[in-house]
């Protein structure tokens, strides 16, 4: 069974892109992704963004101008 | 992106921002601990300063509300009550920050400045990774070019991993314009990326 309609697949990739849905409801998120190609693509364009997190690069040795 | 296959990669778990605060170091921070201060700082400001960045577009500029949001919120912690968790805290004030700079500054947003934050595909295969650099920069892109709510909401919820509930807060609206936002933003993206 597929619990899950666009919009709350919609509302769930974030957190299933991160891993944090239980197993049985990854599996039935990735169900339905297999079948609704508007909604892969969401996951796709979701998938984009987070690989381009921008660096975690220091923006300062060390935060000496704490009052 | 079209004819583009998500599966498997677009399912694969990526590693999220960073693990909550420890409440404890709050309190030290609080307490006046100088060096619990520094590990709020150190562990916020990634977050801090890409909020500020998605907001003014101008790394100097995000860097100096990014300062200017730590030093409001640590000099304000007595005010801190717990109600939201550390990190939505600091992230409004850093919203604010960056709204009150860039009043202050009056200077525009440029696209090239955010897409110049942002580090290279770590793809292995060298054609896969050209072709997945160019499909996240379009992405980025527009991403930069969505009306600054819509572009706050889905960078926040994708890219710092917070709950509409923590956007709202973060944002100072409803949990449901933080979901509309989100939506719409996404929505925008699928179809500048049509």
């Amino acid at each position: 069974m597929n619990a899950f309609d666009c919009e709350s697949i919609r509302d769930q990739l974030p957190a299933l892109m991160r891993g944090e849905m239980l197993p049985h409801e990854a599996a039935s998120a990735e169900l339905h992704l297999e079948g609704c190609a508007e909604c892969r693509r969401d996951a796709e364009i979701i998938a984009l963004l987070r690989r381009r997190v921008p660096r975690r690069r220091r923006v300062w040795s060390s935060a000496s101008w704490l009052p | 992106l079209p004819g583009h296959s998500i599966h498997p990669p677009v399912l694969k778990a990526i590693p999220g921002p960073p693990a909550a605060e420890d409440a404890a170091v709050v309190e030290r921070a609080r307490a006046g601990d100088a060096e619990a201060r520094e590990a709020l700082v150190r562990l916020h400001m990634p977050a801090v300063f890409r909020v500020t960045l998605r907001i003014l577009g101008d790394r100097d500029l995000a860097q100096d509300a990014t300062q200017e949001a730590f030093v409001n919120a640590l000099a304000g912690l007595a005010r801190f009550r717990g109600d939201a968790s550390f990190r939505t805290w600091l992230l409004r004030i850093a919203v604010n920050a960056a709204r009150s700079m860039g009043r202050r500054s009056g200077r525009r947003r440029e696209v090239s400045l955010v897409l110049a934050e942002h580090e290279p595909s770590r793809t292995p295969d060298p054609a896969r990774q050209a072709e997945a650099v160019t499909e996240a920069e379009r992405v980025e892109l527009m991403l930069a070019r969505l009306p600054t709510k819509q572009r706050l909401a889905v960078a926040l919820r994708v890219q710092d991993g917070l709950s509409y509930a923590e956007i709202a807060t973060a944002l100072s609206c409803s949990e449901g314009a933080a979901r509309v936002n989100y939506h719409l933003g996404v929505k925008r993206l699928r179809e500048m990326l049509r």
